[in-house]
């Protein structure tokens, strides 16, 4: 047993360095990818900007930023359903980037209206607006500095004999806003998960052929969730819970 | 707990049992070849605008996830799903599964559902064909001509003149027919018309006709259509989505409330969504006559009227002037221009604001004359080509005249136009819209799907705040207990004396031999036995100590050995025994001996 430790240790010690190494590497290429993909966007080649900000991505880094600058040279080449995709993920890093905002709204404010959504009530207003105010990491470390800050005020209170009011004050705050930002946590991975945007002008069918019954229609760059996938063919639910069979094809899983 | 609910589990044991027992013997039994394969209808006759169900259905098996079948001729087929079916009679199990489908008759008449050939597990099968007869419920019982879905439901589309000039209004008219049909959600029709450019549609009109006997409702939907080039264009084909209603079949069966007035109670209706389209319509579209076309003529044709104001008439100069133009008529408003007027030597002009509001389309100029020779605005004139005469026509208005006024000197720092009656026209800003150009940094790049809960830092952090709590707790309640808990506090402090002066009483064996050595260690040892029995001073007694101690139930050799450490103390101390070499050692250890038994076992 202790020989598995020190062994650990050693590989340890001997691979972090050239762990580390090779991050900074991966990190220096995705850099010089990101410059090349400015330059090739600030040209007018939209397509090699895409193709630089792609290999980013697929050579496993990515920012906030890389999904930002990818979506405007997709909306550069008229893919609107692309351009929001990536809207939306970069708005999962950068949640407060008013450049994101603006883009998103705009690309949308282009696509077809008749996208359908459930008229939200205040609550869900409430949960969209304070989830979408954080990114994930931010809410999981709110969470987690709350829950200690809460045990601190327990212990402190016991230790230094705080009065019964003080304690019960800030246990009640503290406990608030746990519960807030716990189930705002949940929410978020209730309302992100199997989120995708339908790419183009796509008929959601009553089962996954193409001579079937046409259930409804779904344009462009709207947000809808994926159930189950068949045979190339995707299960998707819209907004107003209405369920169709669409082409995998048809949409990005975000 | 366990026992409770053992006869539970011994009931549910045998229960499974005897299903697996019954049930076993007959699954094996079922056979490959035992497969067998039918298809069934509900009905062999069905009133058109009705549907019937069809049923393959798979004996011997339910492992029959998916099934195609071809198209069958006069209908239309729908797939609803597989149900599977299992049943055990007489110790005998059967299984089967019913792929379902909804079949509409397209017209009327004898029809044959065919033969399907079906493959499974490398066998195959056939189904029997079924005879079906397709009737019309409008024509009663008697025998009559065959008739289609598309006799009962079709669109029309209308074009009132098929030969028209370059810009002239042509009414497109959509009529949908149907009769002896429930039909809803009916949807605006749309028409196809490359060449042209169009109007929304009005309010439909909906009436009834008797067409060859047959009386058939009819929805009328019109809208205005402007061809934009010349030559031969289609209009069309019009589609129009909605769906038709029919009373689904009644699944139950010898139910009391099959028939009669708890029947048609309960009925049932399923409807089916359809496109209906027309057929095309061709347009000859010709080019505007090049003779007596006036110069001025902006493109516009139809049936117009035209009228123009100037106000006020009596300005100074740099005041506004409003010149306003109305076209008001029958015909395609956005082909027309509103002639330029005036000059910029005498006006200086600003950008017209044009409105279309129904028929009518508007234009507001703003004018102001730059000097007081200015008389009037020049006369107006609208050409436009009228489809109805066949002649080119022009309206012509003013020209107006005008009082222009030299302007007064504090003018000068007037803002123009405040003043008067007139509102100050300004020109709408026109603002672009486009995205946000991209970010020249590329921000906090992290491996793709980071996650901070994924990262071993973030529980060491979290591990380690916990530890730190956990001995914050534990002292606190360490500290509490000593402050509150009496027995507690003795007891510790029983422990911590002993340890601690155990120690410096060793040195002494050499140092203070002898009976001050034994005064310590009796001393030591009373007072760690109080603290440790709570006893009071003075009750140290040996007959006390072995009283509180049975509890604990310590070995008698222990009890021995207190009864001796006391007596050795009390023959040097009082009776002043010598003290032999070794004997200081031995009494020292037999104390130490005492105290951590005492330790392990009273806590």
């Amino acid at each position: 047993m202790r020989s598995a430790i020190v062994l650990s240790v050693m590989l340890a010690v001997v691979t972090g360095p050239a762990l580390q190494a090779s991050a900074a590497a991966g990190k220096q290429e995705a850099i010089s990818r990101f410059v090349l993909g400015n330059q090739a966007y600030k040209q007018g080649n939209y397509d090699q900007a895409v193709t630089e900000y792609q290999a980013i991505i697929t050579a496993g880094m990515a920012s906030g930023e890389v999904y930002y600058n990818l979506g405007n040279a997709y909306f550069k080449k008229k893919q609107l359903g692309l351009a929001i995709a990536n809207y939306e993920r970069a708005l999962q890093l950068i949640p407060r980037d008013s450049d994101v905002n603006f883009n998103l709204r705009h690309a949308r404010s282009l696509t077809q209206k008749r996208v359908v959504t459930d008229q939200p009530n205040l609550i869900q207003v409430l949960m969209d607006n304070h989830i979408g105010y954080y990114t994930f990491d931010e809410m999981v470390i709110i969470l987690t500095v709350l829950v200690l800050v809460l045990g601190a005020v327990l212990l402190l209170g016991w230790i230094f004999k705080w009065s019964r009011y003080i304690q019960m004050g800030l246990r009640t705050v503290i406990g608030v806003m746990i519960i807030m930002y716990a189930v705002g946590l949940w929410y978020k991975c209730v309302t992100q998960a199997d989120r995708a945007i339908v790419l183009r002008p796509v008929s959601a069918n009553f089962e996954p052929r193409e001579e079937a019954t046409s259930h409804f229609d779904l344009p462009v760059g709207t947000a809808v969730k994926v159930v189950t996938t068949k045979d190339g063919w995707v299960k998707v639910r819209r907004a107003d819970r209405r369920l169709g069979w669409i082409p995998g094809n048809a949409l990005e899983i975000l | 707990m366990t026992y409770r609910f053992a006869p539970i589990l011994a009931l549910a044991g045998a229960l499974l049992g005897s299903v697996i027992l019954w049930t076993g013997p007959v699954n094996r039994a079922v056979a490959k070849s035992d497969i067998t394969v039918e298809a069934t209808v509900d009905s062999n006759s069905v009133a058109l605008g009705s549907e019937i169900n069809l049923a393959i259905t798979f004996k011997g098996t339910k492992d029959v996830t998916d099934i195609i079948i071809p198209d069958i001729d006069g209908f239309e087929k729908r797939y609803i799903g597989p149900f599977t079916n299992i049943s055990i009679v007489n110790n005998s199990y059967t299984e089967s599964v019913s792929h379902r489908f909804k079949l509409l008759p397209l017209r009327t008449g004898n029809f044959q559902i065919p033969t399907f050939h079906l493959e499974l597990n490398g066998e195959q099968f056939s189904t029997q064909p079924i005879a079906v007869t397709v009737t019309d419920p409008a024509a009663g019982g008697g025998n009559q001509q065959q008739i289609s879905l598309n006799d009962k439901i079709f669109l029309q589309l209308q074009i009132e003149n098929s030969n028209v000039y370059l810009n002239e209004p042509v009414v497109a008219k959509v009529f949908m027919f149907y009769s002896d049909i429930k039909v809803r959600d009916i949807q605006y029709p749309k028409i196809e018309h490359i060449g042209f450019i169009d109007e929304a549609f009005g309010q439909p009109k909906q009436y009834e006709r008797v067409i060859d006997g047959r009386r058939f409702r009819i929805i009328e939907f019109t809208k205005l259509i402007y061809p934009t080039r010349t030559g031969e264009l289609t209009v069309g084909p019009a589609q129009l989505q909605c769906s038709i209603v029919f009373r689904a079949k009644n699944r139950r069966s010898r139910s009391p409330f099959d028939d009669g007035f708890f029947g048609s109670m309960f009925e049932s209706y399923e409807s089916r969504p359809m496109v209906l389209t027309s057929l095309p319509v061709m347009v000859t579209v010709k080019d505007l006559p090049k003779e007596g076309m006036p110069a001025d003529f902006g493109g516009a044709v139809g049936q117009y009227s035209f009228n123009a104001t100037v106000s006020p008439t009596e300005v100074q100069v740099g005041d506004p002037i409003t010149l306003r133009m109305y076209v008001e008529g029958r015909g395609n408003l956005k082909a027309i221009n509103f002639p330029e007027v005036v000059s910029e030597e005498d006006f200086k002009i600003y950008d017209p604001i044009i409105k279309e509001e129904g028929q009518t389309k508007t234009l507001e100029q703003v004018l102001i004359p730059k000097s007081t020779t200015v008389k009037e605005v020049p006369k107006v004139a609208f050409t436009f080509y009228n489809n109805e005469t066949d002649k080119y026509e022009t309206v012509e208005k003013g020209p107006f005249k005008l009082t222009i006024k030299e302007a007064e000197q504090a003018e000068d720092f007037r803002v123009v136009g405040l003043q008067e009656q007139q509102p100050v026209i300004m020109s709408q800003e026109k603002l672009g819209e486009d995205i946000v150009f991209i970010k020249d940094d590329p921000g906090r790049l992290r491996p793709v799907g980071h996650r901070v809960y994924r990262n071993w830092m973030y529980y060491a952090v979290v591990g380690l705040f916990a530890l730190l709590y956990l001995g914050g707790y534990l002292l606190y309640r360490v500290t509490h207990r000593m402050e509150t808990d009496q027995s507690f506090a003795r007891r510790r402090q029983a422990s911590r004396i002993a340890q601690t002066d155990l120690k410096v009483l060793h040195k002494k064996i050499i140092e203070k031999p002898g009976q001050e050595f034994y005064d310590h260690l009796f001393q030591l040892f009373q007072q760690y036995i109080r603290h440790k029995l709570q006893l009071p001073a003075g009750k140290a007694s040996v007959a006390v100590i072995r009283a509180k101690l049975e509890p604990y139930q310590v070995e008698e050799e222990i009890l021995k050995e207190i009864g001796k450490i006391y007596a050795e103390c009390d023959a040097i101390r009082y009776a002043s025994r010598a003290v032999k070499e070794g004997d200081m050692q031995a009494s020292h250890q037999r104390v130490v001996k005492v105290i951590e038994y005492l330790e392990r076992k009273i806590r």
